[in-house]
């Protein structure tokens, strides 16, 4: 299954998301913002591809206009 | 960007130019090395994680691509050679969630960095042994969790999970048990005294 990503500006818009997508329903993982897109530390929240479009309507009905979905960046092999 | 090639060179070599390039470098300069045998591979990666240095390692055929983000402001003034020493064993860590949240204060902010924290577990390496969780980190691994699944994920990977069972009893929780094994305090704390490390977010 694809992930997508979804990045925001701030700690407190990212919580009020996950809690925001849980409360729909939806599959959503607390994830730090991945390296490759940020070194300062920061909250993502990790959503299936196909909830897209879902979870971008919540972001906007919560008033979290800000809200990006992003891909999740390809891994280095863990040698 | 610069790269190192120290395909074909057998340890000390690949430690001491990857030491001289890192120390021509400011702190988030990145470089990246080539090496070609497993031994010199592990041994500047664990120079680098010694010495504030940021590495990610991708294999391609026979070749190791290690990508360096220097952290650190100082020289490096470590002994590379003795890196050449293989590293003994190191027993596991074991991880302890000695409550819901990550650190004190709001419950909204530990509750969230707690879950994220959970869902980087499976990308750092090496893996715990065990995970365990008492007082009221009993609440991540019952029905309702958004926690469940990442932890049944962990545990197939072969890590132990172990819930209190006094704390589970205490909150009402035993029948909503969704990962791991109810413990008791003889086991949490043999676990504990015969860990490598304790880690407890």
């Amino acid at each position: 299954m694809t992930k997508v990503i979804v990045v925001f500006v701030s700690t407190r818009a990212a919580i009020r998301a996950e809690r925001a997508c849980l409360a729909a329903g939806l599959t959503c993982q607390a994830i730090p913002v991945p390296r490759d897109i940020s070194a300062g530390c920061g909250i993502a929240l990790e959503i299936r591809e196909q909830d897209k479009a879902a979870v971008e309507a919540i972001m906007r009905d919560a008033g979290i206009p800000d809200a990006r979905v992003v891909p999740r960046p390809a891994k280095p092999d863990i040698a | 960007m610069k790269t190192v090639d120290a395909r074909g060179m057998a340890c000390p070599k690949p430690l001491i130019l990857t030491k001289k390039a890192l120390n021509e470098l400011g702190p988030g300069g990145r470089f990246t090395v080539l090496i070609d045998n497993e031994t010199s591979k592990q041994n500047v990666e664990r120079f680098c994680r010694d010495n504030g240095v940021e590495v990610s390692t991708a294999v391609e055929g026979a070749v190791f691509t290690l990508s360096l983000t220097k952290r650190g402001t100082g020289t490096i003034v470590a002994n590379e050679k003795a890196y050449c020493a293989p590293e003994a064993p190191r027993k596991p860590h074991v991880i302890v969630f000695r409550s819901s949240t990550m650190g004190n204060g709001p419950e909204d902010l530990g509750g969230i960095l707690m879950k994220a924290f959970v869902n980087t577990i499976k990308e750092v390496s090496p893996l715990p042994s065990h995970l365990v969780f008492y007082n009221t980190g009993v609440h991540l691994v019952v029905n309702g969790s958004p926690l469940v699944g990442p932890l049944a994920e962990l545990e197939k990977k072969g890590i132990a999970v172990l819930a209190c069972g006094t704390c589970l009893d205490y909150f009402g929780l035993k029948a909503k048990l969704a990962v791991g094994t109810v413990s008791n305090m003889f086991t949490i704390l043999e676990t504990l005294s015969s860990a490598g490390s304790v880690i407890a977010p």
